[in-house]
This record gives structure tokens, C-alpha cells and sequence, in this order.
């Protein structure tokens, strides 16, 4: 469905993503690992056309999408949940949720009852603004807005960031749902027991470059994997 | 008591148009951060579009204005499009070189095209005024407050009950983020500088046939904009409405009590005090728009 074909990217003169392949099925939920500043935002960043790939390219659907400016991309059928949330702070939470379905005409009013209905503390909070919301809310309230524009493809970076573990877990049982409803999500996580238990695929990044690829449970027994990002 | 009346009244009249020059600022200025030294000149627009329209072309009334504000905006989008957008990203003292530039070349623009005379404008309204109680007022007057009225509540329930409204805030929060829901930012910029600019033009034309019509009337239509754009607090819809309102009615009492001749004085007086005492505004904890 998704594929990076060495794809190299940087901010300026800094080159922050080198040679980077990868692929995500249909269905599949991959996960994408690795220590800060190793290039994982960098990467989705790439594909959802925050940023142009100075070469390479991102392929989705047997297209290639890159060099696509970020609204081209989301219409295609990719949403973006970026790092720490960055929910609309001084917008309601239905704002923020109706905003997320900005490439659609149709089907929004149904689309925003099922997010409620998936987020019941969304539907309590409508009017609230949502830089009033605690941590947790505000990933719900972000990973629902970027369920409003129905995507095929969603990019997950770091959803569990910053929140305390309950928040935590209900934030992977909801991606978890997410796929089990069909669609295929590329998640960015530093929890990475949490990911590799729930992932079908991993790959590992170091410094921009993708070291290790494979199965998430074969990924969870592997030596380095283990001392350098479980903790032993 | 009845000279208090009647100050008040001329004062909403004078503080309305203020307020659309303030709403229209505080959007460019407040949320797109670009400090437009040409703001005023959109107001200058917007009065000759209007003597245009009436004097010249012999279009009726109402038309003219819509023409006027209609005018205001398709040059502000042309501006934005030609004039910013290349310098996106680019630091605010780059932007501000190039309005002042804007600035200058409209203003002679005008002087050409129109000459220093002052022009009036041509209206429909009698000339007597209406007698309500203790007050009386020039039905052009009323006929102003009303559309005033009417375009301030129009702007607010565009930015803040419209899917437009709501994308123009999201941009201006977080532009990143708002890419990615699939605003397309560079036209929502587009529409803000050109929504901005329009409301400026209203103003220039609801104005223009109370007082005369000149190149350099612009000037003194920046100040005010800026002036109430700090009294309501950058970006803030409501406090820019209100500081509208409240420099109008405030210059309206310094001209009627103290002196005509210190009108724009009292503005001033009022804008280093708030600078001094609340520098973010006197409706700082008004609701922002982004
Ligand atoms: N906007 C930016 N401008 C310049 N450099 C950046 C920018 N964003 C990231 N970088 C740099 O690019 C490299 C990769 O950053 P990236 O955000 O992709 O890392 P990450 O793997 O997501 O890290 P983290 O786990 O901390 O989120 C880092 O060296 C970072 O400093
Ligand atoms: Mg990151």
C-alpha cells in the first residue's frame, strides 16, 4: 500500500533521513522504533507532505506521492496524527473534529457521531475548547480528527507521549480497534514493548537509517532490540 | 444631558467604522502578523470606489458600496498573492518594508487618478435630520451604524460558524497541522488579507459621503486601526469591535467637552495608557481568534 524507495530528506543542510525503505501492507499495523532524533518524525513527515524527500520516493497505491503538498496527500487517503497531539487549542472540540474532515462534503455529520461514539468523552466535551482538555483527551480527541477525513493510511507518531500509563493503554487498545476495523496504520512509538506486542511488522532506525526490519515478535526476542530499547 | 446624548450617538457612528478597520487589521495584523502600513489605503479605496461608482458610473447607492468593499477585497487578495506570499516564512520587518512600499505607491496612485482635491460623495438620503427625543441624527448616520452593524456581525459569524471560519483559525493556530487536515494555507491567507482588506474598504465607503473624500484620508485610518487593534488585544475579534466602539465614542467626548481641535489626541492619550497599564489589550481575556 505504502512504500518508501530510498528516500533521503533533511532540514537545510542537516540530512535527517538517509536511504530510508520501507513498506506497509494493506491491513497491516507497523510499528517504526527508534531513539530521539533517530528521523522517525522526519519519516512521517515525508510521507504525509510536511516535508519534500530531496530524493527517493514515497509510492502509496502504486502512485508516487512525493513532492504532493500535505493537503493533496490527506485527499489521497493518508492522515498525519502528529507528534504531541497538536490539537487546535482555541478551538472547540467538535471544531477540531469537523476540521479533520475538511477534504470531505459528504458523510461528515455520521462520521462525526461514530468518532463520538468511539470517544464518548469527545461527545462530553464538544464545546469545550480544546486546549482545555487533559493529555489524554487531546490524543483522543487528535487521533478522532484524523479518523474524520476516513483515512486508508494512518500516521501515529508517538501516541502514548506524555501520557500516564492508564492514558496510555487505552491509547493502544483504541489503535489496536483502529486496525482491527480495516485500516492500516504506520505507528511511531517510544513505548516500544507496547508497539512490538501489538505490531505485525517493526523497523528500527538509527541516525536517518533504517538498521532492522522484521516481524514485531521476532523483533520483541532480538538481542539488540532488547538491550537497546526494552530495557535489558 | 441631551449634548451627551448626541456626542454618544456621533461617536458610535465614527467608533463603527473604526471597529470594521480594527476587525479588519487584527485579522492581518494579529493572526498573519504582517504589520500592514497599507491598511488605511484600503479604506482610501473603498471611498473613491464608491465616488466612482456613484459620481462617475451613476450605479444607485447600495450597489456602489457593495462594488466599493467588493473592490477592497480583490485588491487585497492581489496583493497578498503577488506582494506576501513570496516572502512566507520570511521575517516580519521584510513584510513591513514591502507594505510601507504598498503604502506609498497606492497613495500616489490615488493622487494621481484622482487629484489632491477633496471629493464628496453623492448620496440618497435627505438631508434632514431625524429628531428622536433628545437627539437628532442625519439619516445617512443611521443608515451607516446599521450597515456597520451588519458587517461586523457578518465578519464574526464567518470566522467563527462557518467551516471558512473555522479553517482560517485552525491555519493561524498551527499551520502545520492544519496542512495536514487539508486546508490549503496559502488561500486561506489569500482570504484573510483580502477579508481584512474588504472590511477596511467598507469602511473607506460607508465614510466617504458622511466627510470628504482625499489621497491621504488613508493615514489617519492606519493609525486608528493599529490603535484599536492594541486596545482590543492582537488577534481579537471582540476587542477590536469594542475598542472600535470605544475610541469612537472617546474621541466623540474629547472633541465635544475638551476641544475639537484635540480629537485625535484623546485616541492617543487612551492608547499609551493601555500600553502602559494592560499592554496586551483591554479585552485581553476576550477570546482570541487564533
Ligand atoms: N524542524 C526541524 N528543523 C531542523 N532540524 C530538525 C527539525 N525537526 C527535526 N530536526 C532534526 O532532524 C533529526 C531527526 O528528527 P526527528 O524529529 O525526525 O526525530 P525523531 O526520531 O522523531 O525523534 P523523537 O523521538 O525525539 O521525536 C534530529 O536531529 C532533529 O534535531
Ligand atoms: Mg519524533
Amino acid at each position: 500500500m505504502l512504500a518508501l524507495e530510498s528516500v533521503s530528506a533533511g532540514y537545510g543542510r542537516l540530512a535527517a533521513l538517509r536511504d530510508v525503505t520501507l513498506e506497509v501492507r494493506r491491513g497491516e499495523l507497523v510499528c517504526l522504533l527508534g531513539a530521539n532524533g533517530a528521523g522517525k518524525s522526519t519519516t512521517l513527515k515525508t510521507i504525509s507532505g510536511l516535508l519534500a524527500p530531496r530524493s527517493g520516493r514515497v509510492v502509496f497505491d502504486g502512485e508516487a506521492i512525493s513532492g504532493l503538498a500535505a493537503p493533496a496527500i490527506v485527499r489521497r487517503g493518508i492522515a498525519h496524527c502528529p507528534e504531541g497531539r497538536r490539537v487546535f487549542p482555541y478551538l472547540t472540540v467538535e471544531e477540531n473534529l469537523r476540521i479533520g474532515a475538511w477534504t470531505r462534503r459528504d458523510g461528515v455529520a455520521a462520521e462525526l457521531d461514530a468518532v463520538v461514539a468511539h470517544f464518548p468523552i469527545l461527545g462530553e466535551r464538544r464545546r469545550q475548547a480544546a486546549g482545555t482538555l487533559s493529555g489524554g483527551e487531546q490524543q483522543m480527541l487528535a487521533i478522532g480528527r484524523a479518523l474524520m477525513s476516513r483515512p486508508r493510511l494512518l500516521l501515529l507518531d508517538e501516541p502514548s507521549l506524555g501520557l500516564a500509563p492508564a492514558a496510555a493503554d487505552a491509547t493502544f487498545r483504541i489503535v489496536g480497534d483502529i486496525r482491527d476495523r480495516g485500516t492500516t496504520v504506520l505507528m511511531v512509538e517510544q513505548n516500544a514493548y507496547a508497539a512490538l506486542r501489538m505490531a505485525d511488522r517493526a523497523y528500527v532506525m538509527e541516525t536517518g537509517r533504517i538498521t532492522l526490519a522484521g516481524a514485531a515478535r521476532d523483533l520483541l526476542r532480538d538481542e539488540h532490540v532488547r538491550r537497546a530499547y526494552l530495557g535489558g | 444631558m441631551e449634548a451627551l446624548l448626541q456626542h454618544l450617538l456621533n461617536g458610535l457612528v465614527l467608533g463603527g467604522t473604526y471597529a470594521l478597520l480594527g476587525i479588519g487589521l487584527t485579522l492581518i495584523f494579529g493572526l498573519m502578523h504582517v504589520v500592514n502600513f497599507a491598511h488605511g489605503e484600503f479604506y482610501t479605496l473603498g471611498a473613491y470606489l464608491t465616488f466612482a461608482a456613484l459620481a462617475l458610473l451613476g450605479v444607485p447607492f447600495f450597489l456602489g458600496l457593495a462594488l466599493a468593499i467588493l473592490g477592497g477585497g480583490l485588491l487585497g487578495a492581489a496583493g497578498e498573492r503577488v506582494l506576501l506570499r513570496p516572502l512566507r516564512g520570511e521575517s516580519i520587518d521584510t513584510t513591513m518594508l514591502v507594505t510601507i512600499g504598498l503604502w506609498i505607491v497606492l497613495q500616489n496612485g490615488e493622487l494621481l487618478v484622482w487629484g489632491g482635491v477633496a471629493k464628496s460623495i453623492p448620496h440618497p438620503f435627505p438631508t434632514a435630520p431625524i429628531v428622536l427625543g433628545p437627539v437628532s441624527v442625519a439619516p445617512l448616520r443611521l443608515f451607516v451604524m446599521a450597515a456597520v452593524l451588519a458587517l461586523i456581525a457578518g465578519a464574526h459569524l464567518l470566522i467563527h460558524r462557518t467551516p471558512l471560519g473555522t479553517a482560517m483559525r485552525a491555519t493561524f493556530q498551527d499551520h502545520d497541522t492544519a496542512a495536514l487536515m487539508g486546508i490549503d494555507t496559502g488561500r486561506i491567507h489569500t482570504l484573510t488579507f483580502a477579508l481584512g482588506s474588504s472590511l477596511a474598504a467598507a469602511a473607506g465607503a460607508l465614510l466617504g459621503p458622511i466627510f470628504l473624500v482625499y489621497p491621504s484620508m488613508g493615514d489617519l485610518a492606519s493609525l486608528k486601526a493599529f490603535s484599536v487593534v492594541i486596545l482590543g488585544g492582537l488577534g481579537n475579534f471582540a476587542g477590536a469591535a469594542l475598542g472600535g466602539l470605544l475610541l469612537g465614542v472617546a474621541e466623540e467626548l474629547g472633541a465635544g467637552y475638551v476641544s475639537s481641535g484635540y480629537r485625535d489626541a484623546v485616541g492617543f492619550v487612551i492608547i499609551i495608557l493601555v500600553l502602559l497599564f494592560r499592554p496586551s489589550g483591554l479585552f485581553a481575556r476576550a477570546e482570541r481568534v487564533g
